[in-house]
């Protein structure tokens, strides 16, 4: 699943270099824009539903991954 | 053209004559538009808009506490009819900021003593923790799903109430100076600043705005609804002029929906702006028309001195993708760069800019369709009068809040011989138009409209173990002067930092940051810490010499 939301984030950004424990803010430099979009290419992968407070409390590309496991994504 | 007429916008006293008055004069017409998120369409007619907040306003005077409601949810066209209805119940509405942390949330509920509580689904987890520590909370509504207390049966009640007294209203409406909404705003100390707006307030500003601004019949908002910019300015403004207003609960579906929705009207804030005007250039750079738009940039800039206006063919894809019809774009929230401001007009849409803060219900300032310079906040609303004071813009006016809630001092001190120092610095020219120039608090100002005070920021951080003293300040990150990211200047404690590189000294202090950040909304993080190695300049009262450093920097 770690490689599937590396390469979103990637596609997402057009940054490469990403890794879990990249942050997205730091890191990345992204918005609040930037990063629903992610989000919203994650949902439409792993067809889950990632809510506004699971939104704010993603940080870096391990929290992807807890957010997704813990709605039981699967690839 | 210079000083036309206003626009014609009808005056209403309170939340109850609007809703009535709106439903007459639009009846059929279509008031608000959603989509779920699987993107079915949802819409509500003037007139249904007011059978439900109608019926909704008989169920809550008989079914809420009286007080202060709060309201935790997204955008949805459920918060509007939940806002209405508390108003015209007698309630005041207290519109929670629902990127703030559970801690936040909830000191926003206590501090505003609220009675009752709506929140959407996301929030439930937050509603029950509510009700354990706050005596003063009598009952959390569901605003969706089924059950005793959800709007959904609320609803049902208050219909069959309507429909028993044949559509009159039980109750008389009430004065006119009814404290209609609590906001919070950001405050030069940890804790946000409650502000108690009136009905009479609010109206009157939406009023005034759409004197000013001509704006088209179908508008689209992503603007959150617990900012009175998004409130007041991009639903009560537009609903009080017949518009049809697309409302966007997601940012994650904003796109899908603006398409879908094919708005004339689109309401930002610079984000959003800038977001479209890159998306426009990758998208036509991935086309090939790179060098072709540089060549029209140059050509629409010259036809424009004649009063020529171009619309290319090359073009009209970019519009479709805004769903064909936009051609206005107002923004405010923040100051949005002249040049994306003109580049978007460039590709055919009007931008019209604002200036406004919480306290003022918010609108102080708006350009106008014909006369409009994106250099400026355009011309003091009609109902405003404004003066400077050694630079200052000071207000006063009807739209003016009746102060902080339950903080008289903090109010006192907000008002200047009776009137209001917005803490903003700024210039009249012979035309009226006004033009920021600076601030005199020290609030960061990001480009999606929030801001926050460095106090608030360095309050977080200035017991962390390794921080002597610290500043908080808006780093530029890009040629755009609002292009700011939140940053840290520290110097680190000389003793407890003996011996230690100062790449160590980063690498410690980022890992206490990083769990600050954890517990703060995405803006408000801080996202660079620079490292000084002497004491700040401080002034007489010892406070550090902002201005100075960042002078220095």
């Amino acid at each position: 699943m770690l490689e599937k939301i590396i390469a979103i984030i990637i596609a997402e950004t057009g940054q490469p270099g990403v890794s879990v424990q990249t942050d997205l803010v730091r890191d990345l430099q992204l918005n609040s824009f930037d990063i629903v979009n992610i989000v919203a290419a994650l949902e439409e992968t792993f067809d889950v539903e990632i809510n506004v407070r699971s939104i704010r409390k993603i940080r870096n590309v391990k929290d992807i991954l807890a957010t997704l496991t813990e709605l039981g994504a699967h690839e | 053209m210079k000083n036309y007429a206003y626009y014609p916008a009808d005056d209403y006293a309170t939340f109850r004559q609007f809703i009535d008055g709106t439903s007459r004069r639009f009846a059929e017409k279509e008031a608000l538009v959603s989509y779920s998120p699987k993107g079915e369409r949802r819409s509500l007619t003037f007139s249904q808009l007011k059978q439900n907040v109608q019926a909704l306003s008989e169920a809550f005077r008989l079914a809420l506490p009286e007080g202060n409601v709060a309201i935790i949810s997204e955008n949805s066209i459920e918060w509007l009819l939940v806002y209405f209805a508390l108003i015209i119940s007698g309630r005041t509405a207290v519109c929670i900021d629902i990127e703030q942390s559970d801690d936040v949330l909830r000191s926003m509920v206590m501090q505003a003593d609220c009675t009752a509580c709506f929140l959407s689904p996301a929030f439930q987890p937050v509603g029950s923790l509510l009700c354990q520590e706050n005596p003063t909370l009598k009952q959390l509504i569901l605003m969706e799903g089924e059950g005793e207390f959800t709007l959904k049966t609320l609803l049902k009640q208050g219909q069959a109430l309507v429909k028993r007294r044949q559509g009159v209203w039980s109750f008389p409406d009430h004065p006119q100076n009814f404290t209609a909404s609590i906001v919070y705003t950001s405050g030069t100390t940890s804790t946000s600043k409650p502000v108690m707006l009136s009905e009479v307030g609010i109206l009157t500003n939406a009023a005034d705005s759409m004197r000013l601004v001509g704006v088209g019949a179908t508008v689209f908002t992503s603007l959150p609804f617990y900012h009175t910019y998004g409130l007041t300015c991009s639903v009560i403004n537009m609903l009080l002029h017949g518009s049809t207003v697309g409302v966007n609960g997601s940012l994650k579906t904003m796109m899908r929906d603006l398409k879908a929705f094919a708005p004339e009207t689109l309401m930002a804030v610079p984000l959003i702006v800038e977001t479209l005007h890159q998306n426009i250039w990758r998208t036509l750079r991935k086309q090939g028309k790179e060098e072709a738009l540089r060549k029209y940039m140059k050509l629409f800039q010259f036809c424009r001195k004649f009063g020529i206006t171009l619309h290319p063919a090359f073009l009209q894809p970019i519009r479709d993708a805004f769903g064909g019809h936009l051609s206005l774009i107002i923004c405010g929230g923040a100051h949005l760069s002249a040049t994306i401001g003109e580049e978007m007009e460039a590709f055919g849409f009007q931008i019209i800019q604002g200036y406004g803060i919480t306290e003022c219900s918010p609108l102080l300032a708006v350009n106008r369709n014909k006369d409009r310079r994106v250099d400026t906040v355009g011309h003091v609303l009609p109902s405003y009068k404004l003066k400077l004071k050694d630079g200052e813009i000071l207000v006063q006016g009807v739209s003016l809040m009746q102060g902080y809630y339950k903080n008289e001092e903090l109010t006192a001190a907000a008002f200047d011989e009776g009137w209001f120092m917005t803490g903003d610095l700024g210039s009249l020219d012979k035309n009226g138009h006004l033009t920021i120039t600076g601030r005199k608090k020290n609030l960061i100002v990001f480009k999606n409209g929030k801001k926050v005070s460095p106090e608030e920021i360095e309050g977080y951080v200035s017991s962390l173990p390794l921080i002597k003293e610290v500043m908080a300040f808006g780093l530029n990150s890009s040629a755009h002067a609002d292009d700011v990211r939140l940053a840290l200047m520290v110097y680190p404690d000389p003793e407890l930092t003996a011996g230690m590189s100062p790449y160590e000294i980063l690498e410690q202090l980022q890992a206490q940051i990083d769990q600050v950040n954890e517990t703060l909304p995405a803006y408000k993080q801080i996202q660079m810490i620079k490292l000084r190695d002497s004491e700040f300049e401080k002034t007489a009262t010892k406070k550090i010499k902002r201005s100075t450093v960042l002078e220095k920097r």
